[in-house]
């Protein structure tokens, strides 16, 4: 598939704001996890040390994944492919379904092991962000859902295109969160 | 037959996994300084973030208050996680 350029902005304008404003939200999460770190460096080393680097690495990569699905789906979108489209459309909800089932597993190892939020600064940082990262992600996949339902024919997706990018927009959103969420967490020591 | 390779977005997805797959290396199997490492793979994280923004959200296309936005968001972000780390 070519990619097929735009002359206006993929989304309304409106759209980009609460992007940006969500993405603001997390980048104090972000100075808040580094500077809780410079606090409390034990609790840190320890329970990064209880993290299964591999289910977040695989987290990491589904979201990857996940996002070049909607970027596909996107550009099929303005190409009025409603097959490529759809069939995009689902893989990223497979994709994200997959994140949510790896966390739970990952949830619930914590739970199994005596973690919770309230265990120590670390584990308050840990489940809190990830937490506030999964409701996005389920946000996120209500929004897809509601698009694949929304696509009967091609005439639809073409109507509907802006709405369309900013679903996608927010999916990418959610991805790039994840990808410092997991160095952060995962693995910067 | 769709020749994936020529996929502009499948080669920044190569990329992504890629580096992901990089830092995960370094962090196994790289005996290097602690705090290099953290300032490393923050780095890598914001390389992939930036990755992210502009060919799959496209943002070059979009109007230039929210371009500028966004490539500020994600410098400033990146530096002051990093000052912070090195603290």
């Amino acid at each position: 598939m070519n990619t097929q350029s735009i002359n206006r902005s993929p989304a309304e304008f409106g759209m980009w704001l609460f992007i940006f404003a969500d993405m603001c939200i997390f980048a104090m999460y972000f100075g808040v996890l580094t500077w809780d770190r410079f606090l409390f460096p034990d609790q840190f080393v320890q329970g990064q040390a209880t993290l299964n680097n591999y289910l977040g690495a695989l987290n990491t990569i589904v979201l990857l994944v996940s996002s070049f699905f909607v970027a596909t789906a996107i550009q099929a979108a303005r190409e009025r492919n409603l097959g490529v489209y759809q069939r995009c459309i689902k893989l990223t909800i497979i994709c994200g379904c997959i994140f949510l089932v790896v966390k739970i597993v990952e949830y619930t190892e914590k739970f199994q092991a005596g973690f919770h939020i309230a265990t120590n600064e670390f584990y308050r940082n840990y489940f809190g962000f990830t937490a506030f990262h999964m409701l996005h992600v389920i946000v996120g996949l209500s929004l897809l859902t509601y698009l694949l339902f929304n696509s009967k024919k091609a005439e639809h997706i073409g109507t509907s295109i802006q709405n369309i990018e900013g679903v996608g927009l927010y999916w990418h959103m959610v991805d790039l969160l994840w990808i410092v969420l997991f160095s952060l967490f995962y693995l910067v020591a | 037959m769709h020749l994936l390779y020529k996929d502009k977005l499948f080669l920044v997805l190569a990329a992504l996994l890629s580096l992901t797959l990089l830092s995960w290396f370094l962090v196994r199997f790289i005996n290097i300084d602690l705090k290099n490492m953290g300032v490393l793979l923050i780095f890598l994280a914001f390389f992939k973030v930036r990755l992210v923004t502009v060919h799959f959200m496209e943002i070059k296309k979009a109007d230039r208050p929210v371009m500028i936005a966004f490539e500020l968001w994600v410098l400033v972000v990146w530096g002051i996680t990093t000052v912070l780390y090195l603290l």
